[in-house]
């Protein structure tokens, strides 16, 4: 087994179409660094922000002849003195946070979070008083406060923007304007060029239906390749002394093996290049994971990328088994590959519409499995990582199995 | 000519094209199965929602008691404008009460109606800033096609789960044209000049008395003309099915679309017409581009990989830079259609129609002057 | 028994290709499977080898069932060149079934210097010629040393040369005990290898001893070559002149001592007797004369 493995392997990667979609992958990867390294928000570009912000709140307070030192008790009418009151506070507030940039002293910055969120659920301590469905929900507001905690406890620097605006989850249903929409989705679009980020943005866009398209490509060939049915090289494999099935088995664990250690490589190489060129970043840096009933918790970001990984590895096997059912039934790479192709996006594209967490085209969209924004949407909380493992096991398994036997009787 | 219709015998009395055209049309049938089965389910979901959007008047309802009781002082302003939304508030939960007995009656010009005005309610009930889960967008694309519906003395049907003739037809055109067209063409020509270099059967055609442009010209008809039997195929078979099982319909129905910010109403068959149109001209571009890449790569896999990705990346490109200028120069804007159709923002629907034929054009050309330097290997 | 096929039937849709093979080889020897295009040679070998599966019949190579794949570390079975993959090099074939099939690494030099093909071990497939393709098939055939080898078509684009190192190879294995059991169409190549000739026809095998029907064909080296034509005609012996150089006529005429009698009577100097089979392809005549396909 472990030698027909290898020269399963060989045959993969001794192609130069193999080593020019490797080579594109590496640019992709290296080309959406380089787009996040320049979107990337600075600890400079917080500082000049923070200063901008001080010297608003300052002015304002010059505006109504106040100066810092003034006795406030001097003011007259009330309600300019607690109008002062606030905006001094605003200034001490701004103060801290533009200190802790400065000294990237995280704590200061998640401290000063953290206490503008507690300060605010002072007031509104239940969503009845905020808003439910409206950007920016309570329930946002307090991902955001938890968020800074988790943080500070864990004295994590944080990515910026990291302000109450940044967060935007699936309660914010709906937007007061465009404007405001535009402004929301544009806060929460973070980038970063440190290592687990950057990872975790690239693996937002590649561990899709389009990177499963791409892996498909990578391995289109991989059964059709053995000309069956027209004494190709499937003969030449079927003379050797071992069981029939260790061929087929021995491609399905060769594209697997493959698959695993290229999305391995291209997460270790984005890791590099944050490291290189940035930093390594937070391994435990926090992931919002939705619970029923406007709960939620967080998950460390490392941990989040390889429960994706594993999920999409399961989604590639799935579409694997398609890949091979097709070539062992059409026996053309191209129809193969478009059968697949047509297959996948047709489930993908009803499978809001065949609900239950069984059926396996739920799970091509990792990220919204794990952190379980799908099952809340679809208000099914056993659309989950392990149900997505096994349907997605299941399934290809017996999509595999009939397709060993399609095999069979084909080749008579 | 004897080469087009040697081409164009080779594609349609293939397997692949008889067992295509074959499931295409299960498909359709099937999907119109699935609407009669789901009819209940539909109404249903439609009751759920209704009861859904009671329930969150109700929610409110609690919270704004419980305001106006404990927390705030009667006579202050705070007090009178929570006091405002609350009966505001309770005016939805009425209607949306109304709406929920209503579904699954006959009475659809009150269902309209009475839908307009809730959506109108909820648009003052936000203005007044009140909570709803509902957006500006939904409630001006509902009221616009409402008011449509009674103007024209049509029933609303449910999109994507009717059985009536126009609306079935357009569900599956808006499949047809959503990556559906794409897939089928790349199955039918995947390795359409690609196999010949790969099984080197290019070299009978290269070594027969004709000009080797006519080799690209009648491969790019024939497909052309296959294309075309198959869109019929697809089109006419919903029509087929939804007259002889499905319900009564109306081809004015109207489909709302968005032209600079104003919101109007198209035919569903002007729109059907234009979708398809559209996807044509799409499916001539891909046709030119593959064909010009088959010669440069001379492999399948290859050649259909980089199709599918010049056209990802063109689309995905031109959406994300998205100049009104530019809509002019973009032979990727019809790769999705429908969008094109239904959000015309700065820009008409015909407005790359020129610059995709032109380039389809040059790729064709630049084609049939390279084939003639063409050799396997 | 080696090779033992009894009773094999195999139907192509409606048609029998094969109505009912039977073999059965005791001793080690090259059997010649010989018929025209179409006739079911590589179906018949397919079918031995469980490649295709048939109607009735069963077949036992080496006392086992041919559905136990084990068989085949002792048996060969040298098909089509398509069976190649053109992305990987010749050693890279070869050290597959060396892992395979558990033989040493050095076996891949041996086999690679046996049947000449050392200067292109480690060049892509996609780029052999049709000959280079055909030396690799052999070594990939003969590396793990079969009892049994099975050969579709060996010669198919082989230059003279390699022809002729292809069958000494051939007449070597039979020497150290491989039952080779080989189609081809060339006739002139069989009768050098053996007497041993299966016909497929219609679906049926002939199995026939050429000994019955081989004749030898001579050539005479002379050295004066006018006045044995002189001798020969006046003895009426029946002969022609090969090549304008040699004496030739065939054994079923003539017995070779006649002719040397008459020749060395008239002081004619034989300097060098040749023969050559010509069995296969007379019965081969007699067999399918009149066919189409031949």
């Amino acid at each position: 087994m472990i030698k027909f493995i290898f020269f399963e392997m060989k045959k993969a990667t001794k192609s130069a179409f193999f080593y020019m979609l490797l080579a594109l992958l590496v640019l992709v990867v290296s080309g959406y660094f380089i787009y996040n390294y320049i979107q990337t928000e600075r600890v400079e570009d917080m500082v000049e922000e923070a200063e901008r912000q001080l010297l608003g709140s300052e002015s304002s307070l010059e505006e109504m002849g106040f100066e810092i030192g003034d006795d406030i008790n001097e003011v007259e009418d009330p309600l300019e003195a607690s109008e002062i009151e606030n905006i001094l506070m605003q200034i001490e507030t701004r103060e801290t946070r533009l200190q802790g940039y400065e000294d990237h002293d995280w704590k200061k910055v998640a401290q000063v979070e953290v206490e503008m969120g507690e300060e605010h659920f002072e007031r509104f301590p239940t969503q009845a008083e905020e808003q439910v469905y409206t950007w920016m929900t309570h329930f946002s507001r307090e991902v955001h406060l938890e968020r800074n905690r988790w943080l500070l406890d864990r004295e994590i620097r944080p990515v910026f923007p990291n302000h109450s605006f940044s967060e935007l989850t699936v309660y914010d249903e709906v937007f007061d304007s465009e404007v405001e929409e535009e402004i929301a989705h544009d806060f929460n679009n973070i980038h970063s060029s440190s290592g687990f980020y950057f990872l975790y943005r690239l693996f937002e866009l590649l561990l899709t239906v389009f990177g499963a398209a791409f892996f498909l490509f990578l391995f289109g060939n991989v059964m059709t390749r053995e000309g069956l049915g027209q004494n190709g090289p499937i003969h030449f494999l079927y003379t050797q002394p071992v069981r029939r099935r260790t061929v087929f088995v021995s491609k399905v664990i060769t594209v697997t093996l493959v698959s695993l250690s290229t999305v391995l490589g291209v997460g270790l190489f984005s890791l590099l290049l944050g490291t290189v060129f940035d930093r390594l970043g937070a391994w435990d840096y926090p992931v919002l994971i939705y619970e029923p009933e406007f709960q939620f918790s967080f998950m460390p970001m490392g941990a989040f990328l390889l429960w994706s990984a594993l999920l999409f590895l399961m989604v590639l096997v799935f579409c694997y088994a398609w890949l091979f059912l097709f070539s062992v039934l059409v026996r053309r790479t191209s129809i193969a590959i478009g059968l697949t192709l047509a297959v996948v996006f047709l489930g993908v594209q009803f499978s809001d519409q065949i609900v239950g967490a069984y059926n396996p085209f739920l799970y091509f969209d990792v990220y919204e499995i794990i952190t379980f924004e799908t099952a809340l949407v679809q208000e099914n909380f056993d659309i989950n990582l392990v149900n997505g493992v096994v349907s997605l096991g299941v399934s290809s398994l017996l999509i595999l199995v009939v397709s060993y036997f399609v095999m069979k009787v084909k080749m008579k | 000519m004897k080469l087009l219709v040697f081409e164009f015998k080779k594609m349609f009395f293939s397997k692949k094209f008889l067992v295509l055209l074959a499931f295409l049309v299960a498909l359709v049938v099937l999907l119109f199965f699935r609407n009669v089965i789901l009819e209940d389910y539909v109404l249903d979901e439609k009751q759920s929602n209704y009861s859904y959007l009671v329930e969150v008047s109700e929610m409110n309802n609690r919270t704004y008691t419980r305001q106006l009781e404990q927390d705030l002082e009667e006579g202050t302003e705070e007090y009178e404008e929570i006091e405002m939304r609350q009966e505001m508030n309770l005016d939805l939960l009425n209607t949306a009460d109304e709406l929920h007995s209503l579904v699954g009656t006959d009475e659809w010009q009150q269902q309209l109606n009475v839908e307009i005005s809730f959506m109108e309610q909820v648009r003052e009930y936000r203005m007044a800033e009140g909570e709803y889960p509902i957006s500006e967008e939904e409630i001006r694309h509902t009221i616009a096609l409402n008011q449509q519906l009674l103007a024209q003395g049509i029933p609303k049907e449910i999109e994507n789960y009717s059985q009536a003739p126009p609306n079935f037809l357009l569900q599956v055109v808006n499949l047809w044209v959503t990556l559906g067209a794409l897939v089928v063409v790349l199955l039918l020509i995947g390795d359409l000049m690609t196999n010949e270099f790969e099984s080197r059967s290019i070299n009978l055609l290269f070594t027969q008395p004709f000009n080797r442009a006519h080799i690209i010209v009648s491969k790019f008809v024939s497909s052309l003309i296959v294309y075309l039997i198959v869109s019929v195929v697809v089109l006419l078979t919903p029509l087929g099915v939804s007259y002889l099982f499905g319900t009564e319909g109306d081809f004015q129905y109207p489909v709302i679309i968005e032209v600079d910010g104003v919101l109007r109403a198209l035919t569903a068959v002007d729109y059907a017409v234009q979708a398809v149109g559209l996807m044509s001209v799409m499916v001539v571009f891909m046709i030119s581009l593959y064909l010009f890449y088959s010669l440069i790569f001379k492999q399948t896999i290859l050649t259909l990989f980089v199709l599918l990705g010049t056209l990802l990346l063109g689309y995905v490109l031109t959406a994300a830079i998205s100049m009104d200028a530019l809509a002019w120069f973009n032979p990727f804007k019809y790769v999705l259609p429908e969008q094109v159709i239904l959000t015309q923002e700065n820009e008409r629907w015909y407005d790359a129609i020129p610059v995709t034929l032109i380039v389809s054009g040059v790729l064709l050309f630049i084609a049939s002057r390279k084939i003639k330097t063409s050799k396997v290997d | 028994m080696i090779v033992k096929v009894d009773g094999l039937k195999k139907k192509y849709k409606k048609d029998w290709v094969l109505k009912g093979i039977d073999i059965e080889v005791e001793e080690p020897q090259i059997i010649a499977l010989v018929g025209p295009n179409g006739s079911g040679k590589t179906t018949l070998m397919n079918c031995m080898t469980n490649l295709l599966t048939y109607d009735q019949g069963e077949v036992e190579l080496l006392g086992q069932k041919n559905t136990d794949t084990k068989i085949f570390k002792d048996v060969s079975y040298l098909q089509d060149n398509r069976i190649l993959y053109g992305t990987l090099t010749a050693y890279d074939h070869l050290k597959f079934i060396c892992d395979v099939q558990g033989l040493p690494k050095s076996k891949i030099e041996e086999v690679a210097k046996r049947v000449g093909m050392e200067s292109y071990l480690k060049k892509r497939v996609q780029n052999f010629s049709l000959g280079m393709k055909q030396h690799l098939l052999l070594a990939m055939v003969i590396i793990n040393d079969p009892k049994v080898l099975l050969m579709d078509e060996p010669l198919t684009g082989l230059d003279p040369t390699s022809a002729i190192d292809m069958r000494n190879i051939l007449l070597e294995l039979r020497e150290e005990g491989t039952t080779v059991i080989v189609s081809s169409h060339n006739l002139d190549e069989i009768d050098r290898l053996t007497n041993k000739i299966y016909f497929l026809k219609d679906g049926a095998l002939l199995k026939e001893s050429l000994e019955q029907f081989a004749t030898k064909e001579y050539y005479l080296t002379v050295d004066d070559l006018e006045k044995a034509k002189g001798v020969l005609e006046e003895a009426a012996v029946p002969f022609s002149i090969y090549n304008q150089e040699q004496v030739t006529f065939e054994e079923t005429d003539v017995e070779l001592q006649t002719v040397i009698d008459h020749l060395n009577k008239q002081g004619v100097a034989i300097l060098d007797i040749e023969n050559e089979r010509v069995g296969a392809e007379k019965r081969y005549r007699e067999l399918f004369e009149g066919d189409a396909s031949v």
